[in-house]
């Protein structure tokens, strides 16, 4: 099989929070139990928490398998920061020639210089985003802290498709262009692309939903358009329910990592492999897959919502009037979903208490 | 039908130009059969030349030119000034002879008298064709069944230094133009559609006026349209219905499984045009499949119309009046011409209708219907709404569905858990159809196992929808703003260097100064579009994957 060179568009999470949370862990005694009760605590230390640093060698490491895998593999590094702010980091087509660092004699360069480079910036964003985190905290209200809470993975996987779209397009760009002006549609044939591009999610963050689920969801499907698939990797203790739904739409792997000791066998055992070899190999499937939704009225992350049948907007609760079209229900159906709500929510409280395990409750969310 | 025969010259007295209209009136003429061309030449122009007669064959079609040209050099030189061709009569291309030419072919054939070949007078007619479709091109799009060739490379204009990359611009620009021109109010589009699509099977589908066959290209067409359209409507059905020997033939049932419509049109043997189409026993059939659904859903009827007759039991316009109340929106794509009744319908039903010029035309009008329908405009709920309602009531169109605004639900969903295909939990009975299979998805009410999903969870009756296929359309909910262009003094020195989405640089210098000779409105001269919203520069590239597939400004996203 002619195998294509294949990019990997890497997005890693560096939000502080989460970061420095499980250095804190990673350094204190197991016995301050942060509500870490999903994870195994037979597990040792090491196994639960993993700093950034440690983290960071093992990614390199798998960077660089990654270059080496096949001539022709680029590699282009995306971080999600706080307050929603992405960068940038590396690219493998256009290194940073900026910045000065040794040369080795003992290493081959592409991959020292990769490694200095993405370090030396990560460090230097890390430092940045610290000192901004303090400031934002003094003159930010509790509400505004809360709304950008969490990395901003959806900004960055945009950014990841457009720079996709325009670095490693497919064969017919030229074609395609003006096919997709003066028709105003893409043709979204099969084509085969020059290399194959994959998105990879390294998530270490809770996944709260809020904001950005339009925003993924358009992402999940530009991807899909272009065959691009998403991987998850991710670190945090907790499923995140919507880089698994991401993950699943574009046929990606989504793996979340139980013992982070072993996070570099994980990386090259599981994410390494290209998309076309990735048939060959018995991949970690992905259990339940859990389609839940974000309400549109208050960001809740619901399982049975009340949806405007004009607009498709989902609500936890029903309204008289649909926030987002202006359209107006009938009172009776508004009431009779009233009636109705108390009931659907015992109905599936108790319907999931017994297996709780195969069943989500809405109140889980 | 042409707007080009506006100097319709006849008569002696004017004969240098005569010369010039035998070729315009024989271009509008070119749909005709060629046996009857000659008798409708204007008796004026047989007199003006008088040149020896010169066997034509393709080859010397240049050479024909030079010989008029020798023979009357003035109106030689009209010809190819009214026809704005500036250069000498040999085309660049051989197969294209250029206008210059065919004028000397027409006044050749004049000068042939009225015996010359059937066999002959096709090729002219083919010449002819050809004539028009350049002819028009240059005005307007031509007709298919007016051009043979099709002019590609007429397409593109070269800029001053040869490059293309002008044209190229230009083109991608007529995107951001249009879209620009769209206004960004919210529009109440259906979300939920049903449609019916009408396909004539009846004998006209046969013509060749669009390669290969109108029936080839339709059907062609359709797979890519019916794929589209579940892609962007992904909780919509569609059922299509053949038109041939003066009956109305379901083909397939409305189903929201396009692999399942896709096979039922991919039989070319079991959809063989033959006979009269029907529009009423279609619309009739559409319309009682569509009966039992619920009014908040969109129903339509798509007609794909190639026919210029239609063989009806009884009147259609009783088929129309139940098309109203049926609340049934009605859009036409005529393959060949305007009708009467199809405008009708289709104005009556507020549906869309379209006559198709060309191959490219009918597929930019087919998949015009992917999108779905703007229900009313959005505008404030009391005073506006109810204005449109008394205006819609005044236009009498729609009856008793144009009096309010469409019904809006609220519906009960729920969102359900996939199982995996393999592993514990994997394996067990489903509640639709009794059996053991692996997967299915679980209501997240009572926990019943469904195989598909979206359907009506069978123990609790509540709708299950995977959330991915609702938020397909909120895109269009929550539009991406049009980017506008910055000018060279917007750029200022904190101004970002490289494009905010894929992070290349933009140019340094200005368009002007790369060699593009002018600035097509809607382009930005420095290469940079901002979002209105957060500010962020981005590159044309950027600009057009975030309208046409992104449906996201990375920069907001961030906000």
């Amino acid at each position: 099989m002619d195998e294509l060179p294949s990019v990997l568009v890497a997005i890693l999470d560096i939000h502080p929070l989460s970061w420095s949370r499980e250095a804190q862990l990673a350094q204190a005694k197991p016995t301050n139990d942060n509500g870490e009760t999903s994870t195994d605590t037979s597990l040792p230390d090491t196994a639960l928490y993993l700093s950034i640093d440690r983290a960071l060698d093992q990614l390199l490491v798998f960077f660089n398998s990654h270059l080496a895998m096949r001539w022709g593999n680029e590699l282009v590094l995306f971080v999600a920061m706080a307050n929603g702010k992405s960068e940038l980091l590396y690219s493998s087509q256009a290194p940073s020639v900026s910045l000065q660092h040794d040369l080795d004699a003992n290493s081959f360069e592409p991959f020292h210089s990769m490694g200095e480079t993405i370090s030396s910036r990560l460090k230097q964003l890390l430092v940045k985003q610290m000192e901004t985190h303090e400031e934002d905290d003094v003159d930010m209200d509790e509400e505004a802290k809360t709304k950008l809470d969490g990395p901003a993975i959806v900004p960055a996987l945009l950014r990841a498709l457009c720079h996709i779209n325009r670095i490693h397009p497919v064969d017919s760009q030229g074609v395609q262009n003006i096919q997709s002006s003066t028709t105003g549609h893409y043709v979204l044939d099969e084509h085969e692309t020059k290399a194959r591009a994959r998105i990879m999610v390294i998530n270490n963050s809770h996944d709260r939903g809020n904001g950005g689920y339009v925003g993924l969801m358009n992402a999940v499907f530009a991807a899909q358009k272009r065959k691009i698939p998403m991987d998850i990797l991710n670190l945090h203790a907790e499923d995140s329910i919507f880089l698994q739904q991401a993950s699943h739409l574009t046929h990606g792997i989504y793996y979340r990592v139980r013992r982070k000791d072993g996070l570099l066998q994980y990386l090259n055992l599981i994410f390494l492999a290209s998309p076309d070899t990735r048939k060959q190999l018995g991949l970690p499937s992905q259990d339940k897959v859990d389609f839940r939704a974000v309400c549109f009225c208050h960001h809740r992350v619901v399982d049975v919502g009340f949806v405007c049948s004009v607009c498709l907007s989902i609500f936890c609760e029903p309204k008289p009037l649909c926030s987002t079209c202006k359209s107006r229900f009938p009172m009776q159906s508004v009431l009779q979903l009233k009636k109705s709500l108390p009931a659907a929510l015992i109905q599936s409280i108790t319907a999931s208490r017994p297996n709780q395990t195969v069943v989500p409750s809405p109140l889980a969310g | 039908m042409d707007s080009d025969d506006s100097d319709v010259v006849t008569g002696p007295s004017r004969a240098q130009k005569g010369k010039t209209r035998a070729i315009v009136s024989s271009d509008s003429e070119s749909d005709q059969p060629p046996q009857s061309k000659q008798n409708q030449l204007p008796p004026g122009r047989a007199v003006q030349t008088n040149g020896p007669r010169v066997a034509f064959n393709a080859q010397s079609k240049a050479k024909g030119q030079a010989i008029i040209s020798g023979l009357n050099d003035r109106s030689a030189a009209k010809n190819s000034e009214q026809l704005g061709l500036g250069r000498d009569g040999s085309a660049s291309r051989s197969g294209t002879p250029n206008t210059g030419a065919g004028g000397g072919e027409e006044a050749m054939q004049v000068d042939a008298a009225q015996e010359e070949e059937e066999e002959e007078e096709e090729d002219f007619a083919t010449g002819m064709a050809e004539k028009g479709g350049k002819k028009r091109k240059v005005g307007d799009q031509s007709y298919a069944w007016e051009a043979s060739y099709n002019r590609s490379w007429d397409a593109v204009q070269e800029d001053e230094s040869g490059g293309l990359q002008a044209a190229v611009e230009g083109l991608m620009m007529r995107g951001r133009r249009r879209r620009a021109q769209t206004s960004q109010s919210s529009l109440r589009r259906s979300i939920i559609r049903h449609m019916y699509i009408l396909l004539d099977l009846s004998i006209s589908m046969n013509d060749k006026d669009m390669r290969p066959t109108r029936w080839d290209l339709t059907l062609q067409y359709l797979r890519g349209f019916v794929m589209e359209w579940f892609d962007q409507n992904p909780l919509g059905q569609i059922g299509i219905i053949g038109l041939r020997n003066g009956l109305g033939e379901m083909i397939i049932e409305m189903g929201g499984n396009p692999h399942a419509i896709l096979a039922a049109i991919a039989d070319k043997r079991k959809l063989e045009p033959s006979g009269e189409p029907s529009l009423q026993n279609g619309l009739d059939m559409a319309r009682s499949s569509m009966n039992h659904l619920p009014s908040t859903s969109s129903l339509e009827v798509l007609i794909l119309f190639s026919s210029l007759t239609t063989t009806d039991p009884g009147s259609i316009h009783k088929t129309l009046s139940k098309l109203l109340s049926g609340r049934i929106r009605v859009s036409i794509i005529a393959l060949a011409a305007e009708l009467k009744i199809c405008r009708l319908i289709t104005e009556k039903t507020q549906g869309k209708f379209g006559v198709a010029l060309n191959e490219a035309h009918y597929r930019e009008l087919l998949f015009e219907m992917v999108q779905a329908p703007a229900t009313t405009m959005q505008g404030t709920i009391g005073l506006k709404s109810a204005m449109e309602g008394v205006a819609r009531r005044t236009k009498g169109a729609g009856g008793s569905s144009g009096s309010k605004a469409p019904p809006a639900d609220l519906m009960m969903m729920g969102f359900p858990t996939r199982l995996p295909l393999a592993g514990p939990g994997a394996v067990g009975l489903c509640a639709c159809h009794g059996l053991i299979r692996r997967g299915g998805y679980l209501c997240p009410r009572c926990g019943a196992k469904a195989c598909e999903v979206p359907t009506d969870c069978e123990v609790c009756g509540l709708m299950v929808v995977s959330s991915p296929h609702l938020a397909r359309s909120y895109w269009f909910l929550f539009p991406v703003h049009a980017y506008g262009t910055i000018a060279d003094s917007d750029v200022t020195e904190e101004a970002e260097i490289s494009c905010f989405a894929c992070d290349v640089p933009f140019p340094e210098s200005l368009a002007e100064e790369q060699g593009v000779s002018h600035v097509e409105e809607g382009v930005s001269a420095t290469g940079r579009y901002r979002c209105p919203t957060c500010r962020m520069d981005y590159c044309m590239d950027c600009d057009l994957f975030i309208h046409e597939i992104l449906k996201s400004c990375p920069g907001c996203a961030g906000q």
